[in-house]
């Protein structure tokens, strides 16, 4: 039986969830996280490939350049990450080598997902010590924000076949337990 | 002859090319179907009866048509067949020469051990192994046809680039690797000697329409500088040779996007955490160029030249830049993602991320091979690259 979220697991997903938000209203795919250290939030990101043109800034990556302007790097080893969607293979390494604690997830990444999903970069053998993660943590609200983009992207798109395909898809499936 | 923007900057570089070759590395895929075998049974036939057999068999054994064996000859001479199967026929059937051996691959699947019946004779059957999969080489295909079965190459590959287009990549990629590697060389060496990181560097391409290479950015590994204190052995990861360059690509495109059509944001051109502003004077004379096609996408179609094989991250930031092309020097088992391996007593880790079913984009991938192998020094390979 799966131990259940605590009350501060919520409310720090929320943050993220916010994030994710913020990165909506921006054009961003919405993905957004926070990094909590000693009970309080370390930092925010949010994706932003489209605005710097750079495919690498991911909310986790945005969020850690943030901690680093004022912190040390020994600081991440003591962070638990909430993220709203599944770290993708990029990801999942970086917050591995650089020693983060825990990471919690909202939904999967059926894409890039290199926490169970694709791979299992957290897991698998490598120089670095495993990366500790538990998904499905305001799962249903990280689905929602990715489905609105893609009707926002839709909406914006010149094609007018896309269009139909735009009404909201608001029954969601329930959690694949493969993964 | 046509030359790019940067060409003049490497050459007043005094670089010294190296020299070697490429080879293309496996996809994980390949390396499956290399040595995905199977039994089957195989049964002599009198050619005059060979299409009722065949008949036969599929009507008897519905289960065989399941099996996708299209790289091999359904039925063939005796004198083609591999010497090591002629031999065990010959021991069975010693005089009858003239007949032709039919694959009978279809009939096998349940592993039963049943005759295909009614036939003047009991035939003689045998179990044979052969290949599963479809060659991807001319030569694959003939050491198979002198192994296991008569097969046919038919210059495609299920598994990996396809073959043409793979060699033509090849040819376009070796005529500028011995520069490009010496160049990421130097700019590992640049980095590595302010104390910035390991000595890793990368070189950053983009293909202009008439084939001329263009440099785009060069960048040396600068996880232990800027930020953070070196007494963490990662450092900072962020500041890996590739999101370096990667990142200056991303910044002189909002630099050319905003002089072409004055719409991008240029964002402040102060050191981050990113690290993804020049740190010496060999980036920095590389980054100063506006050499970039305008309204470009990510690092779409660019190749990439690096003096290792790229981390787990790393990799994953090629993929998801959409690089074409990528060439590295030295493999780095503990920590490379792009070569392949088999099995779980291999110690690297055998991702081969640049060809991965799973994932949306893939590209080319090369190992540098030095003529010179001893020239080329071992670095340890308990780091990320
Ligand atoms: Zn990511
Ligand atoms: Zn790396």
């Amino acid at each position: 039986m799966a131990v259940k979220f605590t009350e501060e697991d919520e409310a720090f997903m929320k943050e993220a969830l916010l994030m994710g938000e913020s990165a909506l209203e921006n054009d961003e795919t919405p993905v957004g996280c926070v990094f909590i250290h000693d009970g309080a939030v370390l930092g925010r990101g949010m994706n932003e490939t489209n605005k710097s043109l750079n495919g690498t800034r991911h909310a986790e990556l945005v969020a850690i350049e943030q901690i680093l302007r004022k912190y040390s790097l020994q600081i991440l080893k003591e962070t638990v990450l909430y993220v709203t969607v599944e770290p993708c293979i990029m990801c999942a390494s970086a917050l591995r080598q650089y020693g983060v604690k825990k990471v919690y997830f909202g939904c999967h990444n059926d894409r890039f997902g290199g926490t169970g999903s694709v791979l299992e970069i957290h897991s698998d053998p490598s120089i670095d010590p495993p990366l500790e993660v538990r998904g499905g943590l305001y799962r249903e609200e990280a689905i929602m924000l990715l489905r609105r983009f893609y009707v926002q992207e839709n909406v914006k798109a010149p094609d007018p076949k896309q269009k139909k395909t735009r009404e909201l898809k608001t029954e969601i499936l329930p959690l694949d337990i493969n993964k | 002859m046509a030359s790019s923007i940067s060409t003049q900057l490497i050459e007043d570089l005094d670089i010294k090319p190296l020299s070697g070759k490429l080879v293309p590395l496996k996809t994980k895929g390949e390396l499956e179907a290399e040595t995905d075998l199977i039994d089957v049974h195989v049964v002599a036939v009198n050619p005059r009866r060979a299409t009722d057999v065949v008949a036969l068999i599929k009507e008897t054994f519905p289960a065989s048509r399941d099996l996708e064996l299209a790289h091999l000859r359904g039925y063939t001479k005796f004198t083609l067949l591999p010497a090591q199967l002629r031999s065990r026929f010959e021991a069975l059937i010693p005089d009858e020469r003239e007949e032709v051996i039919l694959s009978s691959l279809n009939a096998h699947v349940d592993g039963n051990e049943k005759r295909p019946p009614a036939t003047p004779s009991p035939p003689v059957v045998l179990t044979s192994t052969i290949p599963r999969s479809t060659p991807i080489s001319a030569a694959q295909a003939a050491g198979w046809s002198e192994h296991f079965w008569p097969c046919v190459y038919k210059n495609t590959n299920p598994y990996g680039p396809h073959p043409k287009i793979l060699s033509q990549s090849t040819a376009i990629v070796d005529a500028d690797a011995p520069r490009f590697l010496a160049l990421a060389e130097r700019a590992a060496q640049a980095c590595h000697a302010s104390n910035s990181g390991p000595s890793v560097g990368c070189v950053v391409v983009e293909r202009r329409k008439d084939g001329i290479a263009e440099v785009v950015s060069v960048a040396g590994d600068a996880r232990y500088g800027g930020v953070g204190s070196a007494n963490s052995c990662a450092g900072n990861v962020m500041a890996h040779a590739v999101m370096r360059a990667m990142g200056m690509v991303a910044r002189k495109r909002l630099r050319v996007d905003e002089d072409v059509q004055g719409a991008g944001e240029q964002s402040a051109e102060e050191q981050s955490a990113y690290m993804d502003l020049p740190l010496n004077e060999l980036e920095s004379k590389f980054f100063a160029l506006d050499n970039i096609a305008p309204r470009g996408y990510l690092c779409l179609n660019l190749e990439i030249y690096l003096t290792h094989e790229p981390c787990v991250m790393c990799s994953m930031a090629i993929l998801h830049g959409r690089f074409a092309s990528c060439v590295f020097r030295r493999e780095l088992p503990l920590t490379g993602a792009l070569t392949t391996s088999k099995g779980k007593d291999s110690n690297s880790l055998g991702y081969g991320l640049f060809w991965h079913q799973e994932l949306n984009w893939k590209f080319f991938a090369w190992k540098w091979l030095d003529s010179d192998v001893c020239g080329i020094e071992d670095d340890g390979s308990g780091v990320h690259a």
